[in-house]
C-alpha cells in the first residue's frame, strides 16, 4: 500500500518535474558547503612531522643566538634570585604577615608616617601615636584625645608633637586640646626677600621652633568647623648646616633680614574650615576651604608684631567620568606688620616653591626649589588634571598634568599680573584603596626642573 | 728556537684553555639552536623521580618575569631588537605539527573533539574520574593558593580531592565555571584534572588531627571543626543549605610543578622542543579566549610523572579553571581582564598620551554594563567588544605572542567543532540552578565561538579536509571551506596557482586541467587562496601532491604563517 502511494505521487508530479526540482535544490544548497566531510584518504593525525621540524632545526643561528642572549645571561642570575624571593614571599604569605603586623601596630595606636621633604633622598621615618588606644582607654573614654608623633629626616628635619584633650566624635559638637610641638630644621634655604631674588644668592639657616598652647573649636556639621588657638612660640634662628651654601648671617646682614635673631611670640588665631571632599587623600568631588587669621605678639621686644591672614580653597570636579578629575587650588597669604617700626620675621613670611606639604613648607610652586621666594604676601593658583591610566582591583595609577601660577610680593600695591611665575609639569601617582602611596612628579620653570617623589599629593 | 717553541707552547695552551672555556660556556648556556629532534610520539623512560627538577612559580614571580624582566630583557636581545626595528620579525612555525598541519597526539595534547565529535556522554564525563565517595571527608589541610576558601580532602575510599567553594555573594559561579571550562579544554584535547560540582552538608568535613591552614594573617594554624565552619561563612550554599564546591581529584603520579610556557624540560627526552614553538601551547591563548580563561599562566600548568607502559612519562596538564567564563574565583571577573594584561605598557602609554580621553574597550564595556553584574551566577561574561585577535590573558607570554595564523586556524577549527548541543551537554555539568544563567552562558559561548571562527578563519584560507582525484584530463582537488561549512560566510572565491597555472573558482573544488596527469611535475605544489571578508586574497595554503603510481596523493599541507 505504501509503495503504491509513493508510485502515485511520483507519477502525478512527473519525473521531469522531480529532476528539475532536484537540480534547483542542488544549485540553491550546494552540497559542498553544508555536508559533513567525506572520509579522507589520508590520516590527518599521523605522527609524521613536517619536514622542516623533523630534523635538528635552529630557532636562531649561532650569531643571532649570541646576540640575543649575551647581554641577558648576567641578568638571568638576578631573575632567578628575584623569582626565589618572590616565591618565598608568596608561599609563606609574607605580605599577609606584614599586613597583620601593621594592623597590630594600628590596634595599639601606632601608625607609620614616613616623612618626605621633596624626594626619596630627603625622606625619613615617622610615626603617629594614639596614646588612648595604647592605654586601652578608647572604650571607656571615647572622646579622649591623647596623641603624639615623631618624624625625622637625616640632617634636615626633626619634629615631635603631642596633643591632649577632647576630640570630636560626632558631626556637631565642641572639641579642644592642649598642644606641644617642636620642629627643628637645620638646613633651610633662604634666597632673600621679595619676588626678584636670585637663586644664586642662596644662604642656609637653622630654625628651631617650639610651640605650646591650646586649640579648640566647634564642629558645625556638614564638614564645617570653627576653631581658635592660643599659643606660645619660641623661634631660634641660627646658621644653617648646609655645606655648599653661605650662612644666612654672613650673606644677608642682620638689619635687612628681620627675625634673624629669633623671637618669642604669643599667638592668637581663629580658623574656619569647610571640607566636603569625598576622599580626603584622593578627592574626586567636593571642596576644601580654609580661612585663618593669626595675630603674633612679639614678647621678646624685637618689634616683630604682625598679623597673618591666609586663605586656601581647593575644588575637585570629575570631567567626563570618575577617571578624569580636575583639581584646582587657590592660596593667598598676607602678612601685615602691626604698628610702626614693626617687621614680619622672615621665617614666618609667605613662602613659595617646592611641592608643599609637611607642616609649614612653602606653597606649591613645583618648578622652583623649596622655599625659593619669601615675601610679605603670596598668591598661588595650582591647577591639576588627574586621569587614570591603569587600574587593577583596588589599586590604580593616575597620571597628572599640572600648572602652578604664583607670585610673592611685599606690598599689595606692587601686585601685578605680569609678575606671575609659571611652572608646568606632570607625574604619576600610585594609589591603593584611594589613598596615595607613591607619587613621582617633575616640573619645569624658568629656573630649570625639579623632580619629586612623595607619598602624598600636594592638595 | 727555544724561545719560538716556548711561544708556540704558550699559544697552544692558551688556545686549549680558550676553546675549553668557550665550549663550557656554550654547554652551560644550553644553546637551543642545536636542540634535539622533536618527537611527539611519547617514549616511556625510566626516570629517577628524585633527580627530576620540581619547578616552582607563583603569581608574584610570574608577574615579575613577564611584566618586568621579559619586557626589559627584550631591549637587550640585540638580534630580535634589530629585527623588530627593521621590520623583519620572523615568525617561527610550530614544531609539533604533522605533514597535514595537524597536531598529532602527544604528552601535551590528545585529539578528541577535533578528530571526531564526542558523544554527549563523553563530553559530560570529561576525564571520566569519579566524584568523592559518600561518607566522611577528612580534611588534610587548607588550600594554600588563591583567595577563596578551599580544602584538601581524602574521601572514605582514600582518594584525594581539592574542594574549592563559591563566593557567598556569587553562588554557583566558580564551581560551575570550573566544571564547564575544564570539560571544554579536555574535549578539545588538553590534559586536565577532573572537576565535579559537589554539594554536601558541613558535618561531612572532618579535620584530620594534624590538618593546618593559612589564616588571613598568613600564619599556619591548626584546622579544627569550628575553624572549618568559620572559614565557610564566606562560602556559597544551595537552597537546601548544603555547601557547594568544585571537587578536583588529585592526579595520579608525582607532581613536578608547572611547565615552562617558553622553554622545555631538559631532563625529559619527550620534551625537547621549546614550548613557545608548540602549537598546543601557543593555541592555549585561543582556547582561553573562548572560555575567558584570563588566568592561564605558568602557575596553572603542571607536569606530572606518570606510569606508562612499563616506564614513566611526564604528562603536561592545564588546571585551575575557577577563573574562567565570568568568574575570577573570588567573585566576578574584573572588567579589564581579557582586554589588557595585568600591567599593560601599551595600553598605559596610550592612556597616558591621550590624556585619559581614550576610553579603553573594557572601560566602555564596564560603563555600558552600568558597572554591575546582572546575573550573579554568571559573573562578568559577555561579548561586548570581544575581539578574538586582541584578547589578552593576565600575563604576556612569548608563546601566546608568537602564535601564527596557522596555529589560530587550527585552534579555531577545534572550537568550531563544538556544536550547540555539545555545549549544552557540557554546561549541564555546571549544575546551574537558574535556567536563564544556563542559557546565557550557552548563548555567550556560542556567540564567542562564532566570533573566534570569523576572525581566525579570515586570517588564512579556511580550507580543510582536502580530497584529491586524479582523472584522465587532470586533477580535481576538493576541499571544505570551514567558514561556509559552519555558516560564518555565505560565499567565497578561490584562487589556485601552480607552476604555469593560475585560475579562480567559485567553489572549493578545483579542477586542474593539464591534458595528461603524467605531464604534471612531481611533486606538484598548489597554492590556494580564498577571499577574506574584506574582499582581499587570504594567506596561502600550500598543498604538496606526490605521484603514487598513476595517481596523485596529498603528501603535505602547509599554511602561510
Amino acid at each position: 500500500m505504501k509503495n503504491v502511494r509513493h508510485y502515485h505521487i511520483f507519477r502525478n508530479t512527473g519525473f521531469r518535474a522531480c529532476c528539475a526540482l532536484g537540480v534547483c535544490l542542488a544549485l540553491i544548497f550546494p552540497s559542498y558547503a553544508e555536508s559533513a566531510p567525506e572520509k579522507l584518504s589520508y590520516d590527518r593525525f599521523t605522527p609524521a612531522l613536517q619536514e622542516g621540524t623533523s630534523g635538528p632545526q635552529k630557532l636562531e643561528g649561532k650569531a643571532e643566538y649570541l646576540l640575543n642572549h649575551a647581554l641577558v645571561w648576567p641578568l638571568d642570575i638576578f631573575k632567578k634570585g628575584m623569582d626565589e624571593t618572590l616565591n618565598f614571599i608568596e608561599h609563606h604569605r609574607v605580605y599577609d604577615k606584614l599586613d597583620w603586623l601593621y594592623e597590630q601596630f594600628k590596634a595599639n595606636g601606632i601608625y607609620t608616617k614616613p616623612q618626605m621633604l621633596s624626594n626619596l633622598r630627603d625622606s625619613g621615618p615617622g610615626a603617629e601615636f594614639n596614646f588612648s588606644e595604647m592605654a586601652r582607654l578608647k572604650q571607656s573614654m571615647p572622646h579622649l584625645k591623647a596623641t603624639g608623633g615623631i618624624g625625622w629626616i637625616d640632617h634636615k628635619y626633626f619634629r615631635v608633637h603631642s596633643e591632649l584633650g577632647v576630640e570630636k566624635k560626632t558631626e556637631v559638637g565642641p572639641y579642644g586640646w592642649g598642644v606641644f610641638n617642636y620642629e627643628d630644621r637645620p638646613r633651610e634655604d633662604f634666597f632673600g626677600i621679595g619676588p626678584d631674588t636670585s637663586r644664586g644668592d642662596g644662604a642656609s639657616y637653622h630654625s628651631e621652633i617650639t610651640t605650646v598652647g591650646a586649640r579648640g573649636g566647634y564642629s558645625l556639621g556638614f564638614g564645617t568647623d570653627f576653631a581658635g588657638e592660643f599659643l606660645y612660640e619660641n623661634a631660634n634662628i641660627g646658621d644653617g648646616k648646609k655645606g655648599n651654601m653661605a650662612q644666612i648671617g654672613q650673606h644677608f646682614p642682620g638689619q635687612v633680614i628681620p627675625g634673624l635673631d629669633g623671637a618669642d611670640f604669643l599667638v592668637m588665631g581663629a580658623e574656619l574650615t569647610r571640607d566636603t571632599r569625598d576622599f580626603p587623600e584622593d578627592p574626586h568631588k567636593g571642596s576644601n576651604i580654609r580661612l585663618y587669621g593669626r595675630f603674633y605678639k612679639d614678647v621678646g621686644g624685637e618689634r616683630l608684631n604682625f598679623m597673618k591672614l591666609r586663605f586656601e580653597a581647593s575644588k575637585y570636579v570629575e570631567l567626563f567620568s570618575d577617571r578624569q578629575v580636575i583639581a584646582a587650588r587657590l592660596v593667598g597669604e598676607h602678612n601685615l606688620e602691626l604698628g610702626n617700626h614693626n617687621h614680619i620675621p622672615f621665617f614666618h613670611m609667605a613662602r613659595l616653591g617646592g611641592n608643599g606639604l609637611l607642616p609649614s613648607l612653602g606653597d606649591t610652586m613645583r618648578g622652583y626649589v623649596r622655599n625659593r621666594f619669601y615675601a610679605d604676601s603670596d598668591l598661588v593658583l595650582n591647577f591639576e588634571y588627574r586621569y587614570e591610566i591603569w587600574h587593577y582591583k583596588n589599586s590604580a595609577l593616575d597620571a597628572v598634568i599640572f600648572c602652578d601660577e604664583g607670585q610673592a610680593f611685599n606690598e599689595i600695591g606692587n601686585f601685578e599680573m605680569k609678575d606671575f611665575r609659571t611652572t608646568v609639569g606632570g607625574g604619576l601617582r600610585f594609589k591603593l584603596r584611594r589613598r596615595n602611596y607613591l607619587s613621582f612628579e617633575t616640573a619645569w620653570s624658568n629656573e630649570g626642573f625639579q623632580i619629586y617623589a612623595r607619598t602624598t599629593a600636594p592638595f | 728556537m727555544r724561545e719560538l717553541r716556548h711561544r708556540f707552547k704558550m699559544k697552544r695552551t692558551r688556545f686549549v684553555f680558550l676553546s675549553a672555556a668557550f665550549g663550557g660556556f656554550l654547554c652551560l648556556a644550553g644553546i637551543p639552536a642545536f636542540s634535539a629532534e622533536p618527537d611527539v610520539s611519547p617514549k616511556t623512560v625510566s626516570f629517577d623521580a628524585e633527580k627530576l627538577k620540581k619547578n616552582k612559580t607563583g603569581l608574584y614571580a610570574d608577574i615579575f618575569d613577564q611584566i618586568v624582566y621579559e619586557k626589559g630583557a627584550q631591549f637587550l636581545r640585540l638580534g630580535d631588537l634589530a629585527r623588530r626595528l627593521t621590520g623583519k620579525e620572523k615568525r617561527i612555525p610550530a614544531r609539533d605539527v604533522n605533514i597535514f598541519d595537524e597536531v598529532p597526539d602527544s604528552l601535551f595534547f590528545t585529539n578528541r573533539q577535533g578528530r571526531e565529535p564526542l558523544s554527549k556522554e563523553a563530553l559530560r564525563d570529561g576525564t571520566g574520574e569519579a566524584v568523592p565517595a559518600e561518607g566522611d571527608w577528612t580534611v588534610i589541610k587548607g588550600k594554600t593558593e588563591g583567595v577563596n576558601a578551599g580544602f584538601f580532602i581524602k574521601d572514605s575510599t582514600g582518594q584525594k580531592f581539592l574542594l574549592k567553594f563559591d563566593p557567598i555573594d556569587y553562588p554557583e559561579l566558580a564551581s560551575a565555571s570550573e566544571s564547564i571550562s575544564s570539560r571544554i579544554f579536555y574535549a578539545a584535547g588538553y590534559n586536565v584534572p577532573s572537576y565535579h560540582v559537589v554539594e554536601f552538608p558541613l558535618d561531612r568535613l572532618v579535620p584530620a588531627p594534624d590538618a593546618k591552614f593559612f589564616d588571613q594573617d598568613g600564619f599556619n594554624k591548626p584546622l579544627t571543626k569550628e575553624k572549618i565552619a568559620e572559614l565557610l561563612h564566606s562560602a556559597g550554599k544551595t537552597k537546601e543549605g548544603l555547601y557547594r564546591a568544585s571537587a578536583s581529584k588529585f592526579l595520579k603520579g608525582e607532581i613536578l610543578g608547572p611547565f615552562s610556557l617558553s622553554g622545555c624540560r631538559s631532563e625529559d627526552p619527550n620534551d625537547t622542543v621549546p614550548h613557545r614553538v608548540l602549537r598546543t601551547v601557543r593555541a592555549l591563548r585561543i582556547m582561553a579566549s573562548w572560555v575567558n580563561y584570563y588566568d592561564l599562566r605558568m602557575e596553572n600548568t603542571m607536569d606530572v610523572l606518570e606510569d606508562s607502559a612499563g616506564g614513566k612519562v611526564i604528562r603536561h596538564y592545564v588546571y585551575d579553571f575557577g577563573s574562567t567564563l565570568g568568574s575570577a574565583g573570588y567573585g566576578p571577573k574584573p572588567p579589564q581582564f581579557g582586554h589588557e594584561y595585568i600591567f599593560d605598557y601599551r595600553d598605559i602609554a596610550k592612556a597616558l598620551f591621550t590624556l585619559g580621553f581614550w576610553e579603553k574597550p573594557w572601560q566602555k564595556r564596564w560603563d555600558e554594563n552600568k558597572r554591575r553584574v546582572s546575573m550573579r551566577s554568571a559573573g562578568y561574561f559577555d561579548n561586548l567588544y570581544f575581539n578574538p585577535g586582541k584578547w589578552k590573558p593576565q600575563l604576556p607570554y612569548d608563546a601566546y605572542d608568537e602564535l601564527t595564523d596557522a596555529d589560530g586556524f587550527w585552534a579555531a577549527k577545534i572550537i568550531l567543532s563544538f556544536s550547540e548541543e555539545d555545549l549544552k551537554a557540557i554546561i549541564e555539568t555546571g549544575k546551574l540552578t537558574n535556567d536563564k544563567v544556563r542559557e546565557y552562558i550557552t548563548g555567550t559561548l556560542l556567540e564567542r565561538r562564532k566570533l573566534i571562527g570569523e576572525y581566525w578563519f579570515d586570517q588564512t584560507a579556511p580550507l580543510d579536509w582536502f580530497q584529491i582525484e586524479t582523472r584522465a584530463e587532470g586533477l580535481t582537488v576538493r576541499a571544505t571551506d570551514l567558514a561556509l561549512y559552519y555558516g560564518l560566510k555565505a560565499s567565497a572565491r578561490y584562487r589556485v596557482s601552480a607552476p604555469g597555472f593560475e585560475k579562480e573558482y567559485d567553489r572549493p573544488e578545483f579542477f586542474i586541467e593539464t591534458g595528461k596527469p603524467a605531464s604534471l611535475p612531481d611533486p606538484l605544489i598548489l597554492e590556494v587562496q580564498s577571499t577574506r571578508s574584506d574582499g582581499r586574497w587570504s594567506k596561502k595554503v600550500c598543498l604538496t601532491l606526490a605521484r603514487r603510481g598513476d595517481r596523485f596523493e596529498l603528501s603535505k599541507i602547509e599554511r602561510q604563517l
